[in-house]
């Protein structure tokens, strides 16, 4: 698991378990709350319905004691009655006139029969039997229910009561009520999500309808008052009817809807900050590291150039720090072995050269103490030995001369000047002596800077390379390719890079390991002192030197030197 | 259809119950004292209407305004009108028309028979149909005042069906008032939303005649008896008690006109045309706040020799249960609010359709132009619907009700009204026409 999905792991456990926590018990708690609240008002809402009711029984009880007062008291509709009642239009409209100053939606007056002398609501009514409705609302207690009446354009229902008056022989019965429509519950439940709603009994004509709300979705009380349908001509019945107090759940669900909405919201912008978070700390943190890791790769003994530098004042910082002191004492430590390696060096190259010089100076004594024994045995035949040890004495200073010829190549003077690199290598590619089953090609990256180098120093390592190069192909040939290419130093300076690849036998390790020691050669007449030499003008002329290879499959060179020529 | 039109003589329909008056048709007479009457009329007048009345009232007002050829007494008695003699032809076919030498329009314009040609073309929609397209179509000017009009048969009820309101003369007005010109004794000269002056027009006219200042209104017509009246006429009992209880006045009632009627769907086992069916329940004054009574005798649709052109009725079962009548006719929601409540009560399973078995019954009011495409559609449990009681021509007031009901119906009669004549103070005499309007009696000239 990568550091920066642990840091992600991390900031998310720490951001969503308490928000989540936190959210649930609020859910709860406003669900709780709410719902107690809309019990409350629901329970009140049914007290005001009873209390709505009650007071409105006892508004109708007062009108209708009023009104069969004024009835008693009336002498024109005395002599209407006396007269058969429905014909005089002045008893035919009294309902109506008393109806309407009453207040009442419902009144009706009926005679001992049952026969209907004036109706309020239904003027056209007269004359028709419905003994049913005072007997029944006489037996209901408190002698109020909810009526089932009739208008000529539709029914309607009617909270009523039943009164009586005596006129002389004729004892009356007076229905009037109010009426119960939509308006009336929804006076009592105040709209909003309160609601109050009428049922009636099933085979009954309901007037009011009652939506249907799930159980789940609603808080619901009720109320139950008598019921009374009757029609003319009718039996009549007496049922329940039942004030539904509805309080609606979803404002409750809503709120839920819109807590779970905004907490959703509050984790998702968590994990999206906590992402943020995560990928800036990764950019702080685990990037840093793995450049470092990156720069550590690169490192090893023919490269030491990659620096460890950081401004960072954080463990980052100072772990860039260490490294950077490490490489700095690797880099001495190179420095050191590379001395003892030089001063090994030159304790062989003094013994050779002690050995090369005494093998020349060998045949230079011995014709000394010959010539000596000859003049001091046969002076005259000094000047004949002489000639005749000439040669011997001439082929020791050759000898001499050409030993120390080979030591001066050992270390030339550098003369540092501005240098075309792809020129420089089209000229050695160009002189290289190159059998004819050997192709060499030039793979030459254009607009490449000047590098600030010597001349022959670095002709010297490329005619070593390109010779080393050709001589690696087998019989059967093959190909040496020279290239160029602008590459990166690893402190972001540039540098130019030259490489020398074959397609010859390639090095073993071990080999690869002794291929740059003096002296050490695996061709015949070689002076084993070619790499060895461009290593150390590689490193004279600043530059790094790679080597990649495989037995079989040939090896390359790779020599980066600074870019940029600097003053000539 | 409630403004059935047209015209069978009364004397062959139910007889007209004649008011007490010595001189026929003559309800009442006073010595000419004063040279101005105020006419008040329950009801609107509409000029626009001008000169086919659709209201009693715009018949009080328009009978006075215009002529037709000739006149039909309340007696169903012929007697000449524009035309002073007429002469049938052709078997009947070809009526033959001559006009009266002094008839002028009211602007003094000489009355021609080209002119009662062209009047006919009038406005066509306001005629009585389909008597007046045949009419209108069929009449050839033979002179100056010679006219002669063809039929495609022969007619009984010509030529008494020419005195039919909606075949009266006029002209449009010149000065683009409402009113067209007509050749009756009055001319209107002044006008406004409830008031029409109308002055006699000559100078015989002025000396027989007083000045008629009508004033109508559709709401309360004791406003009225308030506003001070000679002559008033009214359906509403309470209207006119008020008026009688005002002192120096008197109530004279005029002829049942007027049938409301209960229209509904023909059930399958009905005669053809308008089956009839009887009901004996009460519809009393009271209850239709009109002077009422039960109808009794024969009716003009039935027995009348044209059948009805028959469309198939509307299934029942999907028939609203609404009982419907025209808003603004206070009797008609009287009877149609009693019918309701006497349907609630079973006692009138044998007029409704399928014998009550529908829904229950509501009272519903429309307006004019509502119930009229409710009536014709059918689609309802029954209509309320009022008729003329006297019509000049059976068979044209059965295809107006065809015309205006295109499905088969049943008819049920419920109660007959009339309205009542409230005299406080009378300049000439009073007639009633043949329909039952009150019209000012003219010397020579009375219906």
């Amino acid at each position: 698991m990568s550091f920066r999905t642990r840091i992600l792991l991390g900031l998310l456990a720490v951001v969503i378990v308490p928000l989540g926590a936190l959210g649930i018990a609020v859910r709860t708690r406003v669900s709780s709350a709410l719902a107690s609240q809309y019990e409350q008002r629901v329970t009140a809402l049914v007290a005001v319905i009873r209390h709505d009711i009650e007071r409105q029984d006892r508004g109708i009880a007062e009108r209708l004691a009023a009104m069969t007062s004024a009835l008693s008291a009336d002498n024109r509709f005395r002599q209407g009655v006396r007269a058969g009642g429905s014909a005089d239009p002045y008893v035919l409209d009294y309902a109506a006139d008393a109806m309407r100053q009453g207040g009442l939606d419902m009144l009706q007056i009926q005679n001992r029969d049952g026969r209907i002398i004036s109706s309020g609501h239904f003027r056209n009514e007269y004359d028709l039997l419905e003994p049913a409705l005072p007997r029944m609302l006489a037996k209901v207690p408190g002698r109020v229910a909810l009526v089932s009446a009739r208008r000529p354009e539709a029914p309607f229902l009617a909270l009523s009561r039943l009164d009586s008056v005596r006129i002389g022989e004729w004892v009356l019965t007076v229905v009037g009520g109010v009426e119960v429509d939509r308006s009336f519950l929804d006076e009592l439940g105040s709209g909003g999500e309160v609601t109050v709603t009428l049922a009636l009994p099933v085979d009954s004509t309901s007037v009011v309808s009652v939506p249907d709300l799930p159980a789940d979705s609603a808080i619901v009380r009720r109320y139950t008052v008598p019921y009374i349908r009757t029609a003319i001509g009718d039996a009549g019945e007496v049922g329940t009817a039942r004030f539904e107090v509805t309080h609606s759940l979803a404002p409750l669900m809503a709120l839920r809807r819109a807590l779970d909405l905004w907490f959703a919201v509050a984790i998702g912008g968590a994990v999206l900050f906590a992402a943020l978070i995560a990928a800036d700390l990764a950019r702080r943190i685990s990037r840093p590291l793995s450049d470092l890791a990156e720069q550590s790769a690169r490192l090893d003994l023919e490269r030491l150039d990659v620096r460890f530098a950081s401004e960072r004042q954080d463990e980052v910082g100072a772990l860039a720090r260490v490294l950077g002191a490490m490489t700095n004492r690797l880099r001495a430590s190179v420095r050191t072995l590379r001395d003892v390696e030089r001063r090994a060096a030159l304790g062989d190259l003094a013994r050779q050269v002690n050995h090369d010089i005494k093998n020349g100076l060998i045949p230079i004594r011995n014709v000394f103490r010959h010539l000596s024994e000859v003049a001091r045995k046969d002076p005259d035949g000094l000047a004949a030995v002489l000639q005749e040890r000439e040669g011997t004495v001439r082929s020791a200073v050759e000898y001499l001369e050409k030993l120390a010829a080979t030591y001066a190549a050992l270390y030339p003077r550098l003369e540092p000047s501005r240098l075309d690199v792809n020129s420089l290598v089209s000229r050695v590619a160009a002189a290289a002596v190159v059998p004819d089953r050997v192709g060499v090609e030039l793979e030459l990256t254009d607009g490449l800077p000047p590098v600030r180098s010597d001349e022959l120093a670095l002709r010297r390592i490329l005619d070593n390379l390109v010779t080393n190069a050709v001589d690696s192909l087998s019989g059967d040939g093959g190909r040496v390719t020279v290239g160029t290419g602008l590459v990166s130093s690893g402190q972001g300076a540039a540098a130019v890079r030259i490489t020398v690849a074959d397609t010859g036998q390639g090095m073993t390790a071990q080999e690869l390991e002794r291929a740059f020691a003096d002296f050490h050669t695996t061709k015949e007449g070689g002076t084993g002192l070619g790499l060895s030499i461009v290593r150390r003008l590689v490193n004279d002329l600043g530059g790094t030197l790679r080597v990649e290879t495989e037995p079989g499959a040939g090896t390359r060179f790779a020599i980066d030197l600074p870019a940029g020529g600097g003053s000539a | 259809m409630c403004c059935a039109v047209a015209a069978q003589a009364c004397g062959t329909a139910r007889p007209v119950e004649r008011p007490v008056a010595e001189d026929g048709c003559i309800v009442v007479a006073e010595p000419v004292v004063s040279d101005t009457i105020a006419l008040a009329l329950d009801g609107v007048v509409d000029p626009a209407h001008a000169p086919v009345p659709a209201t009693l009232a715009e018949r009080s007002v328009f009978g006075h305004v215009y002529e037709p050829l000739i006149r039909v007494d309340c007696q169903g008695r012929v007697r000449p009108g524009l035309a002073t003699t007429w002469q049938r032809e052709d078997g009947g076919r070809r009526w033959v028309f001559v006009l009266r030498a002094d008839a002028a329009f009211a602007d003094g314009i000489p009355l021609t028979a080209s002119a009662v040609a062209a009047s006919w073309r009038l406005d066509e929609q306001h005629r009585p149909r389909p008597w007046a397209d045949s009419v209108g179509g069929s009449v050839v000017v033979l002179g100056e005042r010679e006219l002669s009009v063809r039929l495609d048969r022969p007619h009984a009820s010509v030529p008494a069906v020419f005195a039919h309101p909606g075949l009266a003369v006029a002209r449009p007005s010149p000065d683009g008032s409402p009113w067209p010109v007509g050749t009756g004794a009055y001319t209107v000269t002044e006008v406004s939303h409830d008031r029409v002056v109308a002055v006699p027009r000559g100078a015989m006219e002025r000396d027989a005649l007083p000045t008629l200042v009508v004033t109508a209104t559709g709401d309360d017509a004791r406003d009225l008896v308030d506003a001070g009246f000679d002559l008033l006429v009214t359906r509403d009992p309470a209207v006119s008690a008020y008026a009688l209880a005002a002192g120096s006045a008197r109530s004279v009632p005029l002829p049942w006109n007027v049938v409301y009627v209960l229209a509904v769907p023909a059930e399958p086992g009905d005669p053809g045309g308008l089956a009839t069916i009887r009901v004996r329940e009460d519809f009393t004054a009271a209850a239709v706040g009109a002077a009422a009574r039960t109808p009794d005798g024969t009716f003009w649709w039935e027995g009348a020799d044209c059948v009805p052109p028959t469309v198939a009725a509307s299934s029942g079962s999907d028939r609203a249960g609404r009982i419907v009548y025209r808003r603004g006719d206070r009797t008609a929601r009287g009877v149609a609010q009693r019918l309701v409540a006497l349907a609630a009560s079973g006692r009138l399973r044998a007029a409704l359709p399928s014998g009550g078995a529908g829904p229950r019954p509501a009272a519903t009011g429309l307006d004019a132009a509502r119930y009229d495409v409710a009536l014709r559609d059918g689609a309802d449990l029954g209509y309320v619907v009022a008729l003329d009681r006297t019509v000049l021509d059976p068979c044209v007031a059965i295809r107006s009700i065809t015309e205006a009901a295109p499905w088969p119906a049943r008819l049920v009669p419920l109660v007959e009204t009339r309205a009542q004549l409230v005299v406080r103070r009378l300049s000439g005499a009073v007639a009633v026409d043949w329909d039952g309007a009150p019209l000012l009696a003219i010397s020579g000239r009375e219906p």
